[in-house]
């Protein structure tokens, strides 16, 4: 009997210091920012304003503006650092590579550069008058670029940058799926007379499924809430086309002091990405 | 065969050109450290030794207490990779291993909040921080990060893969709950450990939000804060000085990175980020 | 039901609140001891270089009121730190720096937290320059902050290379003599010397067009209080910008507080029609051109009188803080007591507490600018007043926007600054 019991309770031990934390440091300040949404909060008391909070950011054209900066940069950037993430993952993956660990370590490093240093070095590379990027590409052209001056030029550099940063880390991942594709599927590939490229496609790709989509859907979450790259390097600028929705909900929070508003976009934003969650879910799960 | 040469040369030519690219910014801020506000941007100094590595490190330790700075940086992020990884292992053990009520709907719960953008939940956060009278304090910072799910899940899976009869076995054996969990499950962990580690350590090194609301002191500061209020607008940026800083403030990740990086890349390697 | 769970929430919510909220002010502290000496604690946030200065008058303060302890802490200027304590109404400083263009939209976003500090300003109001206290009267009447510095401007101007081209400073009237002078000096370096520069795309500065605007005199707000960006003045002060850049005189700055660094270290530029607290930045940022540059009267639009003000901050007191008579004799110490002179002029802050301009300091010849520059600068103190009202921060958010539709996409200035009137006026009608 006391066995039994035992097992009841065992498992709430085990999770109890994580519920803990959970609910005061996650599920509480969920609750009290969703009331925000709802009222107006000043003065350490709520003012109940219905859905007005919510109108404001639908009809806000700056909210839409930065939801499709946003939307752009994550339909460009997860593609191509994925794109790159399983190129790099595949040749680090030969067996008789050499220099293989080094070159894994390095590949992997540019996560360890915290998020403010390496936007302040991006935005030296990428200053038009002085910058690493413009002086190199004088040595070709007439001039570089005024990359903080054109919208699609602004964009570009941050998605390098991220780009830059991440891809190792999603290579590290795809190795992981790689090293679970049985050697044995590979030979048999080969026995059938398939290529290098086919192999790839036959077998490298369905092999690595579910890796992939672990590593898209946490590149999407993070693209939607790019935050301190454009706070850093770009500061929104120019007129706005690098504004990220989670910096324009910092800004309404923080710098036009309208946290009800601020709310109300980050629940709009929740919702964007369930939905893309579940849809990517969803998509993966058919076939 | 020729063919095969020929691919392979390409092969080392792509790898080679990443790597280069990836260390890029390394080697520059490096050199950049050297160098005074003026020559940063000149390119005739670029990859060449200056000589204001000292004065750059002089200036930065005169507008803030440095090395008080690096030893929070330290010691938040140690406490907390330390604390998420006693918590989340053992909450994903009770995930993994364990049918009790209650359990669907906490995963659900964890689940949905990885969604929540982190802006959400700063100003109720800081209220009860300082209802806590945590605020100014390591721990402000550390203690809300532990309500983070990331670690819950990756641990979960992990614990998946290891075999219900060595469990079984062991308890037919009479052993208890948690003695089966600390001396059998958990040592078969150390590459998933080491992952969600360094992860969890990087992350929080890195973290800069938060500090930014939370903490007021200059001695308490952490590094990324350090950095931020060095560029920030309306001010003239000392880059010699910011480089300096960058440079201190990537040594203790590196040095940790590459003490366990072996473990690290197995870990991640053996599936333990698989979702 | 569903009401039911709301409010049960609501409750929940606000108990912290009001647990978090109620510190302080109960606990009724002596703040003087009996034979009338200070005694207290209290923080205070300031930034860049105010934050030095009042860490110096601190030291002073402290010495003459042994029982005082005042702690300054060096903070951003986007108020990142001040916000979320005001917001949740705890942990707020006792004393705390503000622009001047904020205080007002703080005063009425936290009512009730900022202290009515009418009783030290109301007997001194001819001391103070009028547009600096205006800046801080509410539309009640009352005083909510205490003025710091103003930010007069002048032409500070490169003499060796206005020597070179043989251009005489005091040819430049207004704002087209300035353009002409540009064009010259443009066109006998090759296209190489600009007259001045600043951030086309305006996301890292709005600095100029708000000088040029505030120079004629206009105000960002109709009589009924509604925003307006498209009044003459605003036309004139845009259109006359876009003639400077279409001029080729002007330089761009995309991130403007370094660039304008990098410019002058390589004499790309000639002039800076600036406020005076740039010229510390200057001093410590390019110190290899001491001596090679003078100061003129700003250019002007109608040749006349071009004084305008740009920038300058106050200090707030908190309704909440334990220890009002100190937090008050510390400011009053500080900002209203012409004895520190000396360090608030090192610092480059020009004082808007007028005495203080008597003091020696001011006086003293600047090796930098060749000139002393508080005697010099007191001539330019008469700017226009200006009403920055209580949504500043959404006004300039849209004039952000407008400059970079202005200057970088060639917009219409009058149609880009429509836009930006009816953004800044939906963002204030949601509150």
């Amino acid at each position: 009997m006391r066995k039994k019991l035992n097992n009841l309770i065992v498992p709430y031990v085990f999770i109890l210091p994580f519920l803990i934390f959970f609910l005061v440091f996650m599920a509480y300040p969920i609750i009290f920012s969703f009331i925000m949404c709802f009222s107006r909060y000043a003065n350490a008391s709520f003012v109940f304003k219905g859905l007005d909070n919510f109108k404001f950011v639908l009809n806000d054209p700056l909210f839409w503006k930065a939801m499709k900066n946003t939307f752009i940069m994550l339909i460009i950037q997860v593609p191509v650092q994925t794109f790159l993430a399983v190129v790099l993952a595949v040749f680090l993956n030969g067996k008789k590579l050499k220099g293989r660990g080094l070159m894994r370590m390095i590949i992997f490093m540019p996560i360890l550069l915290d998020s403010v240093s390496y936007s302040i070095i991006f935005s030296i590379f990428f200053n038009y008058e002085n910058g690493v990027v413009n002086n190199f590409l004088r040595i070709f052209l007439p001039d570089g670029p005024q990359w903080m001056n054109v919208g699609w030029l602004a964009k570009a550099v941050l998605m390098i940058a991220i780009t830059w940063r991440w891809t190792g880390y999603n290579t590290v991942i795809m190795l992981s799926g790689l090293q679970s594709i049985s050697d044995d599927l590979y030979e048999a590939a080969s026995i059938d007379g398939a290529g290098r490229v086919k192999q790839f496609f036959y077998v490298t790709l369905p092999g690595l499924k579910q890796v992939l989509i672990f590593a898209v859907i946490l590149s999407v979450t993070g693209m939607l809430q790019l935050f301190t790259e454009p706070y850093l390097l770009t500061k929104g600028g120019p007129v706005n086309e690098t504004l990220t929705i989670v910096q324009y909900l910092y800004e309404k929070g923080f710098e036009s002091f309208d946290f009800g508003v601020a709310s109300a976009g980050s629940y709009i934003l929740v919702l964007i990405i369930a939905v893309l969650t579940w849809l990517q879910l969803k998509a993966t799960k058919e076939d | 065969m020729k063919n095969k040469g020929i691919s392979n040369i390409v092969i080392y030519f792509f790898l080679i050109f990443a790597c280069v690219i990836a260390l890029f910014p390394f080697i520059w801020s490096a050199f950049a450290a050297t160098h005074t506000n003026t020559q940063i941007y000149s390119i005739d100094y670029a990859f060449r030794l200056g000589s204001s590595l000292a004065e750059n490190f002089e200036k930065l330790s005169t507008a803030f207490p440095i090395w008080k700075n690096m030893m929070n940086s330290i010691f938040i992020a140690a406490v907390y990779t330390i604390g998420i990884l006693v918590i989340d292992s053992m909450a994903g053990y009770a995930f993994a291993k364990y049918e009790f009520k209650g359990k669907s709907l906490f995963f659900g719960l964890f689940m949905m909040s990885m969604f929540i953008p982190t802006q959400v939940t700063l100003i109720p956060l800081f209220i009860e921080m300082n209802s806590f009278q945590m605020i100014d304090t390591n721990w402000s910072i550390i203690l809300p990060g532990f309500a983070s799910v990331f670690g819950v899940f990756l641990m979960r899976q992990n614990f998946m893969s290891f075999p219900n009869e060595l469990i079984e076995s062991a308890r037919i054996d009479g052993a208890g709950h948690f003695f089966i969990f600390i001396r059998i499950v958990l040592p078969t962990m150390r590459p998933a450990l080491t992952s969600l580690g360094i992860l969890s350590f990087v992350n929080q090194w890195g973290n800069f939000m938060w500090p930014l609301i939370t903490l007021h002191s200059q001695d308490k500061y952490t590094m990324p804060l350090v950095l931020s209020l060095m560029v920030q607008p309306g001010y003239v940026t000392d880059y010699g000085a910011v480089m300096v800083g960058a440079l201190l403030a990537l040594a203790p990740v590196l040095i940790f990175f590459l003490i366990f990086q072996k473990n690290f890349i197995n870990g991640m390697l053996s599936g333990a980020l698989k979702g | 039901m569903k009401r039911k769970v709301l409010s049960v929430l609501l409750v929940a919510a606000s108990v912290v609140t009001l647990a978090a909220g109620c510190g302080g002010n109960e606990t009724n502290v002596q703040t003087s001891s009996e034979d009338g000496e200070l005694q207290g604690e209290i923080k205070v946030y300031a930034w860049t270089q105010m934050a030095t200065a009042l860490s110096d008058t601190a030291e002073r303060f402290m010495e003459e009121n042994p029982g005082v302890t005042v702690n300054v802490e060096q903070v951003d200027g986007s108020y990142t730190k001040l916000l979320p304590e005001l917001a949740s109404g705890v942990g707020v400083p006792d004393v705390f720096m503000v622009q001047n263009t904020d205080i007002l939209s703080f005063v009425k976003t936290y009512e009730g937290q900022i202290m009515d500090v009418s009783d030290i300003i109301t007997s001194e109001e001819d001391n103070f320059v009028d547009s600096a206290i205006a800046a801080c009267r509410a539309s009640d009447g009352k005083y909510y902050a205490v003025p710091i510095d103003i930010g007069p401007c002048g032409l500070m101007y490169r003499t060796d290379i206005f020597e070179e081209y043989g251009i005489n400073v005091e040819d430049i009237k207004t704002w087209d003599d300035y353009i002409e002078v540009g064009k010259q000096i443009l066109e006998a370096s090759d296209g190489e010397m600009r007259m001045t520069g600043f951030n086309f795309n305006g996301s890292t500065s709005q600095d100029f067009i708000k000088m040029l605007f505030a120079q004629q005199g206009g105000s960002y707000y109709n009589d009924d209080g509604t925003v307006n960006l498209t009044s003459e003045e605003m036309l004139t002060a845009a259109e006359k910008l876009k003639e400077m850049v279409d001029a080729g005189i002007m330089m761009d700055f995309p991130d403007e507080w370094n660039d304008r660094i990098t410019a002058l270290n390589e004499s790309q530029i000639c002039t800076l029609p600036y406020a005076v607290w740039y010229g510390i930045v200057m001093k410590d940022s390019v110190a290899d051109q001491a001596g090679l540059w003078g100061v003129a009267p700003m250019p002007s639009f109608d040749g006349e009188s071009g004084s305008v003000s740009l920038g300058g901050s106050v200090l707030a007191i908190s309704e909440n803080t334990e220890y009002p008579e100190v937090a008050k004799e510390f400011v009053k110490f500080s900002l209203m007591d012409a004895d520190q002179a000396d360090i608030m002029y090192a610092q480059s802050q020009y004082q808007a507490y007028k005495p203080y301009w008597e003091a020696e300091c001011y006086k003293e010849t600047d090796e930098y600018f060749g000139v002393a520059m508080g005697e010099v600068f007191s001539q330019w103190t008469d700017a226009p007043e200006m009403n920055f009202g209580e949504y500043f921060t959404d006004i300039t958010d849209a004039l952000s926007t407008a400059i970079g539709e202005i200057y970088i996409n060639n917009a219409n200035p009058a149609d880009a600054l429509k836009t930006a009137e009816e953004t800044a006026q939906a963002a204030i009608d949601n509150k």
